[in-house]
């Protein structure tokens, strides 16, 4: 449980950071609440040489209002989501996922930075971000690209994000009070999913993230067409799993997942969120 | 080292662990370990011991040939401390150590490819060991390691079983656990000019003084140290010794040998898989007038507790119910996975789940109400215990039980909230026995203790060989002897010494610490102060009847002089107490769930639980043993587990994956004890309560979920999985009868 030997730097803007980056390439691993990072450093499952900590980075921590997107700076912790009385009435559906996540120790040194670029298809805040279809900001040598998150995710903990780019802001679309739903399933309160779906409804339809069902967050898009297609919320329920190819693992086999996700489905489109 | 009382250094975090006791060590140890479930092993030491900071690399060829057992009681002796035959996954070929940490695990890393693995044949089921030509361990022929039996004849048994009006049989399966104590296992060890130092966080540090100084044949003292939570994993030698063989090899130097996390979760000991056959014949009134009990647990390679835990199993399911023909076999089965282990309940967990989910299926078919089946059968004062052959006494089943029916009333008339809103509710039941001592009619369980008084200070120290592991024997022992001392309890001390000569008692286990320790305290501080007296009545030359002793212990006075007790010599007493009695204490329990019938989770919302303790000298202490028993509980009915992959290893790692309960989601436990009626014979007249306590939960359990969802587990833990595939199958089968059902099961 002993992490593996590795230089320490600390990075007091994007711009060093980015230059950090550049310097140490693929041996560096930036460091932002280090909740992800540090447990897979400990289990030798990363051995970064150099970790350049985000850590005194100002102005990357804002929930604040842009046209009718609510961008979310990347240092922004989940209990700052949790507790934003703005992001719960422009986009709950994000501000109820980050309650959910681990416990309140995790809530309050995790970021969404963290949670989305980490790339762990067990993390809520991704499926939210799938839901409502929104956009990872990055920033790199040659400046700001925006990334749509169905573009971002590539496979197991692999994201498009390049090794000289920092992850800045995310970017969400506001919902307002229009129905939402999302459901975490797991053993135990405060433990990971073991599946999770978010589910956002929007004109002529309705976005669906799930948690847990394969090597990434993913996007129900059969069922999503179902929804489109007027189909009976059971009907859609019953297309959650159509796009997944979630794993079996001591806590679940695959076809209990499968399961879990279409009765997850029935009560999220339902409106349900469950605690 | 003196205390009172843990919770305040615990709180400070002052406390010393073995590691932390263990002070500056100059190397740093760790095991080397298989990963095939059965081979023939050898470590190419030269070149282990050729990486950097590496002092020591040791395998087989290293250690004493005799085999002893891991079990400190006595187990076979079946075990070698590094063996080169590897008979499960993670079993203990060597172990190096380095001079830091950081080269420890680099060369840890390294291991793997060093240690070579000639695979064996192997036993990888429970079925496998019946059926399979390959044997897990040749010392176990036919890989049985234990084959007994209790109660009537066999034969005899089964004619009053055919003789009775009804015959009901069911079969519970078991799913092994490994404990998830805190802190995990670790020794320090370093040889001086007058022996060894030895650190050590045994449930039973005496025992294990004594076969280490035996082992090495050397003069062994165990320095005192705080155990991080044992629950019966701490009640095996398999550390010490190895870490002795680091320090002999590096000439004596201090050593701190440490497992791993996934170590203590996947390859330590485990609560047994298995299962547990149970046959009852009864009559129309649901009287019983035969019973059958087959247990089969699952050993592993070795013994170590596997024979005893099974016996006991048999034991507590024969003796809840000794109506008519009683007759139970227990069995232990060698196979090359996780070796089962203590385990607080040992045996009774599974043992109850069996009694109490056939008990209610009895009562489910008769139709009869599920308190009153019970109260017709229970063990009563004067029935002949099947274990023992020995009338039981001072027991109060059916007093439990109706305070139980009392207590539940109200439970079971409030709908329990939370999630889901169309989750189903159900309430369960479930009784259980325990033992208060570690005794048998011929085998007596004994405590010595020692109290000292320092005149100077006016302090009285009780010395004892048991730790404090949180189970909160220290303030205990401090509040025997003070109350009988008239003491404040501050001015009451508990010593932990383990040193040859030192007042022998063999640790905590069984739940003997109230009764049997107890009571050795309580007879040493009664001796304590009469000694006081005879003292000071020599000083004043007069019969020590006629001297009194002050509240506060300042003076002796016999009317008209006086002696300071300050200016008495120091006194140490002794004092033994041995009991054949095992202390039968009855319980029972209930537990009110929320299924939901949609994706199988169930949630406890409500725990009930009623105990006959005896003499309940600390009701705090005793309210949080049952508190903490109902949450280990809820573990094993729901979610610990040990899961085997096809090759037998276990996929669980850690606290990640192993799920013990958290403090978020709990349910409220009401906790109540029987009013002192039924005491033990012993001095304290308490009984135990750390096991008790833990028995029926998992079986309350499986009850409420069978009230609310029509549906019987047959299996621990009960998964959400579980639950979904027994209601397909009700709804698949539901035209079948439920004989029908419970035959195919
Ligand atoms: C016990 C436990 C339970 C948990 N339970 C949950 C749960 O239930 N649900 C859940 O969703 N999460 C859970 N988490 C994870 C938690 O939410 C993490 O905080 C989060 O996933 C990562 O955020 P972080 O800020 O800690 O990132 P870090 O650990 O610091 O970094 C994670 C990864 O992202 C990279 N990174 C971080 N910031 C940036 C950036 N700005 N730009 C580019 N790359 C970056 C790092 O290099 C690293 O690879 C749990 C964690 C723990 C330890």
């Amino acid at each position: 449980m002993i992490p593996a030997a590795f230089a320490y730097r600390r990075a007091e803007s994007v711009a060093e950071a980015i230059e950090l980056l550049a310097e140490y390439g693929d041996e560096a691993k930036l460091l932002a609440g280090g909740h992800s990072l540090l447990p897979i450093m400990k289990f030798r499952l990363a051995a970064p040489s150099v970790v350049i900590d985000l850590g005194g980075v100002g102005g990357l921590d804002y929930i604040r209002a842009d046209g009718d997107e609510i961008a979310i700076g990347a240092l922004t912790r989940h209990v700052d989501l949790e507790t934003s009385a703005e992001l719960g009435a422009a986009v709950p559906l994000l501000r109820h996922a980050a309650s959910v996540v681990g416990d309140c120790q995790i809530r309050h040194r995790g970021t969404i930075g963290g949670s989305v670029a980490h790339g762990d298809p067990a993390a809520d805040l991704p499926s939210a971000l799938m839901a409502l279809r929104g956009t990872v900001v990055v920033e790199g040598p040659s400046g700001r690209r925006e990334i749509p998150i169905d573009d971002f995710y590539l496979g197991f903990l692999e994201t498009a994000l390049g090794p000289d780019e920092v992850l800045v802001e995310v970017r969400v679309p506001r919902r307002g009070d229009r129905p939402w739903g999302f459901q975490k399933f797991r053993r135990r309160s405060i433990d990971w999913a073991i599946v999770g779906v978010a589910y956002q409804s929007e004109d002529g339809g309705g976005g669906i993230g799930l948690v847990n069902m394969g090597p990434t967050t993913l996007r129900a898009a059969t069922a999503e067409a179902a929804l489109r297609g007027a189909a009976a919320p059971d009907d859609v329920a019953q297309l959650a799993d159509a796009d997944a190819d979630p794993i079996g693992d001591a806590s679940a086999t695959p076809e209990y997942r499968r399961h879990l996700a279409r009765v997850l489905l029935a009560r999220a489109l339902a409106g349900g969120a469950s605690t | 080292m003196a205390r009172t009382v843990d919770g305040r250094p615990k709180a400070r975090g002052e406390a010393e662990f073995v590691a932390d006791a263990v002070e500056q060590p100059r190397l740093f140890g760790a095991l080397l370990t298989t990963r095939t479930a059965h081979c023939r092993v050898t470590v190419d030491l030269d070149a282990l011991r050729a990486l950097p900071g590496v002092v020591v690399a040791l395998d087989h060829d290293s250690v004493p040939a005799t085999l002893y057992s891991t079990n400190p009681h006595g187990g076979s002796a079946d075990t070698s401390v590094f063996t080169d035959i590897g008979r499960y996954p993670g079993d203990i070929v060597g172990a190096l150590a380095a001079r830091d940490r950081r080269s420890l695990q680099h060369a840890l890393d390294q291991s793997a490819e060093l240690i070579t693995e000639q695979p064996l044949p192997a036993v990888l089921s429970l079925e496998d060991a019946f059926t399979a030509n390959a044997e897990a361990n040749p010392q176990y022929p036919g890989n049985v390691v234990s084959d007994l039996r209790i109660g009537a004849d066999e034969a005899a048994a089964r004619e009053a079983l055919a003789a009775c009006a009804y015959q009901h049989t069911s079969t519970t399966w078991f799913e092994p656990s490994p404990h998830g104590c805190l802190e995990r296992l670790a020794a320090g060890a370093e040889r001086g000019q007058d022996g060894w130092r030895v650190w050590s966080p045994s449930q039973c540090p005496a025992l294990v003084r004594d076969l280490l100084a035996d082992m090495f044949a050397a003069d062994v003292r165990l320095e005192p140290v705080f155990v991080g939570g044992g629950f019966g994993g701490k009640e095996e030698l398999t550390l010490e010794p190895a870490a002795m063989l680091l320090s002999a090899a590096a000439g004596g130097t201090r050593v701190l040998l440490e497992s791993s996390r996934r170590q203590m979760t996947a390859a330590h000991r485990a609560r047994h898989g298995g299962y547990i056959r149970v046959s009852t014949g009864y009559d129309r009134d649901g009287i019983f007038g035969a019973r059958l009990v087959d247990v089969v647990f699952e050993a592993g390679p070795y013994d170590g507790h596997s024979s005893t835990v099974a016996a006991n199993a048999a034991n507590a399911a024969a003796r809840l119910y000794p109506r008519g023909t009683v007759t139970a076999r227990s069995r232990a089965m060698a196979t090359n996975r996780l070796p089962g282990g203590a385990f607080r309940g040992y045996g009774s967990i599974q043992a109850t789940f069996a009694v109490e989910t056939h008990v209610d299926e009895i009562a489910a078919r008769l139709g009869l109400d599920r308190f009153e089946i019970r109260r017709r059968n229970l063990a009563r004062a004067g029935d002949v215990d099947p274990a023992t052959g020995l009338p039981m006494h001072d027991i109060d089943a059916i007093g439990c039980l109706d305070q139980l029916a009392r207590t539940a009333r109200t439970v079971i008339a409030t709908r329990a909230s939370g999630e889901p809103s169309e989750g189903l509710d159900g309430w369960g039941i479930s009784m259980l026995v325990s033992t208060s001592a570690a005794a048998g009619a011929d085998k007596p369980d004994h405590a010595e203790v020692a109290c000292r008084l320092e005149p100077g200070s006016g302090t009285v120290i009780v010395e004892t060989s048991v730790a404090e592991a949180g189970q909160g024997i220290y303030p205990l022992l401090n509040r025997i002897a003070a109350n009988a001392l008239g003491l404040d309890r501050d001015r009451v001390l508990v010593e932990h010494d383990v040193r040859a000569g030192s007042p022998n008692d063999p640790g905590m286990f069984g739940s003997r610490g109230a009764n049997v320790t107890g009571s050795a305290v309580l007879r040493a501080s009664m001796a304590l102060r009469r000694e006081v007296l005879a003292r000071g009545a020599r000083l004043l030359a007069v019969a020590p009847d006629v001297v009194e002793l002050d509240a506060e212990w300042t003076v002796i006075r016999d009317g008209q002089h006086e002696v300071k007790v300050s200016e008495l010599d120091p006194i140490r007493v002794c004092a033994e107490y041995a009991t054949t009695d095992p202390g039968l204490a009855f319980g029972a329990q209930l537990a009110q769930v929320r299924c939901d019938p949609r994706t199988g989770a169930v949630r406890v919302q409500r725990v009930v639980a009623v105990h006959d303790a005896g003499v309940v000298l600390d009701e705090d202490g005793a309210r949080a043993q049952v508190e903490g028993a109902v949450v280990q509980g809820i573990g094993a009915a729901l979610s610990e587990r040990a899961t085997f992959r096809p090759d037998g290893s276990i996929a669980e790692s850690g606290f990640v994956n192993h799920l013990v309960p958290t403090a978020v989601g709990l349910p409220a436990v009401s906790v109540s004890f029987l009013p002192a009626a039924a005491s033990t014979g012993s001095t304290t007249g308490a009984k135990g309560i750390g096991e008790a306590a833990i028995m029926g939960i998992a079986a309350a359990i499986g009850n409420a979920v069978g009230s609310a969802l029509g549906v019987r587990a047959r299996e621990l833990p009960i998964t959400g999985e579980r639950v979904l595939r027994l209601l397909e199958n009700t709804t698949r089968d539901a035209s079948r009868s439920d004989d029908e059902r419970v035959a195919a099961s």
